[in-house]
C-alpha cells in the first residue's frame, strides 16, 4: 500500500475478506456448502460499490495470497479511492486480525467482513470495537447475518461517514475474554467457547460432540446450530441480552434416540445433524464473572479448536459486554437516505 | 477425532520413514549414485502419511512423478525401492521403471507417473473397478496443483463424481508446477474450488499438520467406504527440494525467505513437538524412530547396490505384453 494511505482521510471503509472461509473439513463432515473464490471476489467487488455510494471517500480492502481484492477490482471505476493493503503473509486468520488491527490504526471509520464466525472472530481479535457489518461468507455464521454485500458496503459507508448516526445504528455485541495459562497472547470469541478432550487442533473444526465437555456461550438462541444449540435447550440467552450460558455436558449419543433423564435435550448440533445430549450442569452466567475451563483438552473458538491445554493447565473464560459494534444495515440506509433526501419517506408519510 | 495413540505413533513413524528414505536418495543422487531425474517428496511428509494410515493394504493409491513418499507410506520396501532408483534386477520393476513408475501391487500401488496428471484417471479406473465388484475398497490418487489442469484431471474427476465412485481425490498443493508459480497457472487459489464443479464435497487441510491430514482422510475414506461417492482433499504443502535434484536456496523462482517460513513448520518437527507435549512420544522415543529408520536405510542401500542390473536378455520383457512378444495373436 502506498505511503498516503499509511492514515486515512475522508470517510473509509475496510473490506475484510478471509481467503479460507467456506473450505474447511466441515464440507466433508457435515456437507456444509462450499464457499469458491469467486463468491468473495463477487461480494467484495459488491461491496466496494455500496461503500462508495454509502459515502466512503476510501476503501481499504485486506491483502491476501489468494488476491481476492485485486481481482475483485478488476476494471471497476469508481469515484472514491479504493486500495488493497499488502497481505500480511502469515495465510491463516492470522491475517484478517492483522488487517482489522491496521484498518483501526488507519482511521478506518466501519468494516466489513466476509466469513462466518471465525473471520468475524479475527476482525475483533484484531480491533475489539471495531464498527461492523458481519457479512455471512462462512461455514457456521451465528453472529453474521445475510445481506447483500452491495447494501452492506453502504451501511458501512454511510456509519464512516457520518450519514448514519454510528449511536443510532449499531449495537454494542457481547465477546469471550480467553485468558489462558502461560506465554499464550489473550484470545476472544463472539458466540462460544468450548472444551474439548483432544489434544490436536488438527483439522480444526469439532464434529465428534462425544469429544465436547464444557460450553461457554455468549450467544445461545434457540435457532443457532451448534454448540450454541446445546446451550440455547437449557438456558437460552439472545444476542442482546445480558451475560451468557455455561453448560456441562454429560453424555453424548449423536444420532441416537433413546437416552432419556431428567436433564435430557437434543438440539442440532451441527449442520444436518441432531445428537441426544445429557446436561451435567447448566447456569446463566453474568457479565465478568470468569468460569475456569482446565485441560487437558484443547479449547475451541467460536467452534474451532484453538488453544491446547496441557494436563492441569487452565484458561480464564469470561463473557464480557464490550465486543464489536455490529452495524444494523437496514436502519443505517434508512437513516442515510433520510439525511440526503428527505424528501422520500416524509413525502410518503405526506 | 483424534487419533489413537497407536495411531499416532504410526503416522509419526510413517513420516520418519519417508524423510529418511528421500534424504538418503538425496545424497547417493549428489554422489553420482542414482541414475536419472529424482524428485524428493521432503516437506510433504504429512500428507502421504495422514492419507495412508486410513487405508488398508488392499486400498490402492496412484502416484506422481514426486511417488517415493506415497510408497512408503503405503508400506513398501525400501529394499526394493532403492533397487529399483538405482535401476537394479531386484528393484520393485526389475530395474526398469526407475523412480517415476515404482509401483507395488501388492501394496496396492497402481504406479508413480511420469505423465502429469497421468495418475488421476487410473485411481478412478480402479475406483470403477472396486464399485461393480461390490468391494469396500477405497482408491486415493495423489496429485498437484499442477496437474489439476491437466484435460486427464478433469475427465476423471467428472466420471468419478457422476458414478459415484469410491474415490478420494488428494492434491498436494506446493503452490508451483516444476519452476511455475501456481498464479501463473490457474485463476483461483484454492484448486478445491474445482471440486464443487463436479459435485463432489471438497476441503482444504493444512498439509504440513498430520493430525488434520488424517482426520479429513478418516472421514473422506469413511465417505467413500460408506458409499457416498467420492470426496476431494486439498492439503497445502510445501516441498523443501527443488522440482528435482537436491537444491534448496538461490532459485530463480521462489524466494529463500519463503522456504524459511516454511521451514518453520517442517511437519515432523511440528509432530513431535505436539507428541511430546500430549505425552505419547518423548524425545528420545522419537530418536528411536528415526535411527531405526536410518538402519532400514542403510541396510537397503547395501542391498540395492550388492544388487546385479537386469539381465540384458530381459531387454525386451515387459516392454510389450507377453502374448504380443511370443507371437501370439489375440
Amino acid at each position: 500500500m502506498s505511503d498516503a494511505a499509511d492514515s486515512a482521510v475522508g470517510p473509509a471503509v475496510g473490506i475484510v475478506a478471509n481467503p479460507l472461509a467456506g473450505k474447511d473439513v466441515r464440507r466433508l463432515t457435515s456437507g456444509a456448502t462450499p464457499v469458491s473464490d469467486a463468491v468473495k471476489i463477487g461480494a467484495i467487488r459488491r461491496a466496494v460499490v455500496g461503500a462508495i455510494e454509502g459515502g466512503a471517500e476510501r476503501v481499504l480492502i485486506s491483502g491476501d495470497r489468494a488476491r481476492l481484492g485485486e481481482r475483485a477490482l478488476t476494471g471497476l471505476e469508481l469515484p472514491g479511492s479504493v486500495e488493497v493493503a499488502e497481505p500480511h503473509g502469515w495465510h491463516t486468520g492470522r491475517d484478517s486480525q492483522l488487517a482489522a488491527a491496521q484498518f483501526r490504526d488507519m482511521g478506518v471509520g466501519a468494516i466489513v467482513a466476509l466469513g462466518g464466525d471465525g473471520t468475524q472472530r479475527d476482525v475483533a481479535t484484531g480491533w475489539r470495537a471495531a464498527p461492523l457489518v458481519p457479512l455471512a461468507v462462512g461455514t457456521n455464521n451465528v453472529f453474521p447475518f445475510q445481506a447483500e454485500a452491495t447494501v452492506a458496503g453502504f451501511a458501512a459507508g454511510a456509519v464512516a461517514s457520518g450519514h448514519a448516526d454510528a449511536a443510532e445504528v449499531t449495537s454494542r455485541a457481547k465477546i469471550i475474554d480467553v485468558a489462558a495459562e502461560g506465554s499464550r497472547r489473550a484470545e476472544v470469541a463472539l458466540v462460544d467457547v468450548c472444551l474439548v478432550r483432544s489434544a490436536f487442533v488438527g483439522a480444526r473444526a469439532v464434529w465428534d460432540l462425544g469429544s465436547v465437555s464444557e460450553i461457554v456461550a455468549a450467544i445461545a438462541e434457540p435457532d443457532a446450530v451448534g454448540l450454541a444449540a446445546v446451550a440455547a435447550a437449557v438456558v437460552p440467552v439472545g444476542r442482546r441480552e445480558a451475560g451468557g450460558a455455561h453448560v456441562r455436558l454429560g453424555c453424548v449419543t449423536p444420532n441416537a434416540r433413546g437416552v432419556q433423564s431428567d436433564r435430557h435435550i437434543r438440539a442440532a448440533v451441527m449442520p444436518g445433524s441432531y445428537a441426544d445430549i445429557d446436561i451435567a450442569h447448566c447456569e446463566h452466567l453474568r457479565f465478568g464473572r470468569p468460569v475456569t475451563l482446565s485441560g487437558p483438552g484443547v479449547l475451541t473458538l467460536d467452534g474451532e479448536r484453538e488453544i491446547v491445554l496441557g494436563r492441569g493447565e487452565r484458561a480464564e473464560v469470561t463473557v464480557n459486554p464490550d465486543g464489536p459494534f455490529v452495524i444494523d444495515v437496514g436502519a443505517a440506509v434508512a437513516a442515510a437516505q433520510r439525511q440526503r433526501y428527505p424528501f422520500g419517506p416524509a413525502a410518503a408519510g405526506r | 477425532m483424534d487419533p489413537s495413540p497407536e495411531t499416532l505413533l504410526d503416522l509419526h513413524r510413517r513420516m520418519v520413514r519417508i524423510r529418511h528414505f528421500e534424504e538418503a536418495a538425496g545424497r547417493l543422487a549428489e554422489q553420482n549414485r542414482l541414475p536419472g531425474f529424482l524428485h524428493l517428496y521432503v516437506g510433504e511428509e504429512a500428507v502421504a502419511a495422514g492419507v495412508c494410515a486410513n487405508l488398508d493394504d488392499d486400498d490402492q493409491i496412484s502416484s506422481t512423478h514426486r511417488g517415493h513418499g506415497h510408497l512408503v507410506a503405503k508400506g513398501g520396501d525400501y529394499g526394493a525401492m532403492m533397487a529399483e532408483l538405482m535401476g537394479n534386477a531386484t528393484g520393485y520393476c526389475g530395474g526398469k521403471g526407475g523412480s517415476m513408475h515404482i509401483c507395488d501391487l501388492d501394496l496396492g500401488m497402481l504406479g508413480a507417473n511420469g505423465i502429469v496428471g497421468g495418475g488421476v484417471p487410473i485411481a478412478v479406473g480402479a475406483g470403477f473397478a472396486n464399485k461393480y465388484r461390490g468391494s469396500d475398497r477405497v482408491s486415493v490418487v495423489f496429485f498437484g496443483d499442477g496437474a489439476s489442469n491437466i484435460g486427464a484431471f478433469h475427465e476423471a474427476a467428472n466420471m468419478a463424481a457422476a458414478l459415484s465412485l469410491p474415490v478420494l481425490f488428494v492434491c498436494e498443493n506446493n503452490e508451483y508446477g516444476e519452476f511455475t508459480p501456481r498464479d501463473r497457472t490457474m485463476a483461483i487459489t484454492d484448486v478445491v474450488d474445482r471440486a464443487a464443479g463436479y459435485g463432489m464435497p471438497g476441503a482444504i487441510v493444512d498439509g504440513m499438520d498430520v493430525v488434520a491430514v488424517w482426520e479429513a482422510a478418516n472421514e473422506a475414506v469413511s465417505r467413500a467406504r460408506r458409499g457416498e461417492g467420492p470426496s476431494f482433499i486439498e492439503a497445502k504443502t510445501y516441498r523443501f527440494y527443488n522440482h528435482h535434484g537436491v537444491q534448496t536456496l538461490g532459485m530463480k523462482y521462489r524466494s529463500d525467505d519463503e522456504l524459511e517460513q516454511w521451514k518453520q513448520r517442517d511437519p515432523i518437527e511440528l509432530f513431535e513437538d505436539r507428541l511430546a507435549a500430549a505425552g505419547v512420544l518423548d524425545a528420545d522415543g522419537a530418536q528411536a524412530v528415526h535411527a531405526a529408520a536410518e538402519a532400514d536405510i542403510e541396510a537397503a542401500i547395501a542391498f540395492a547396490e550388492e544388487s546385479p542390473l537386469p539381465d540384458p536378455d530381459s531387454l525386451l520383457v515387459d516392454v510389450y505384453t507377453q502374448a504380443a512378444y511370443s507371437g501370439a495373436t489375440a
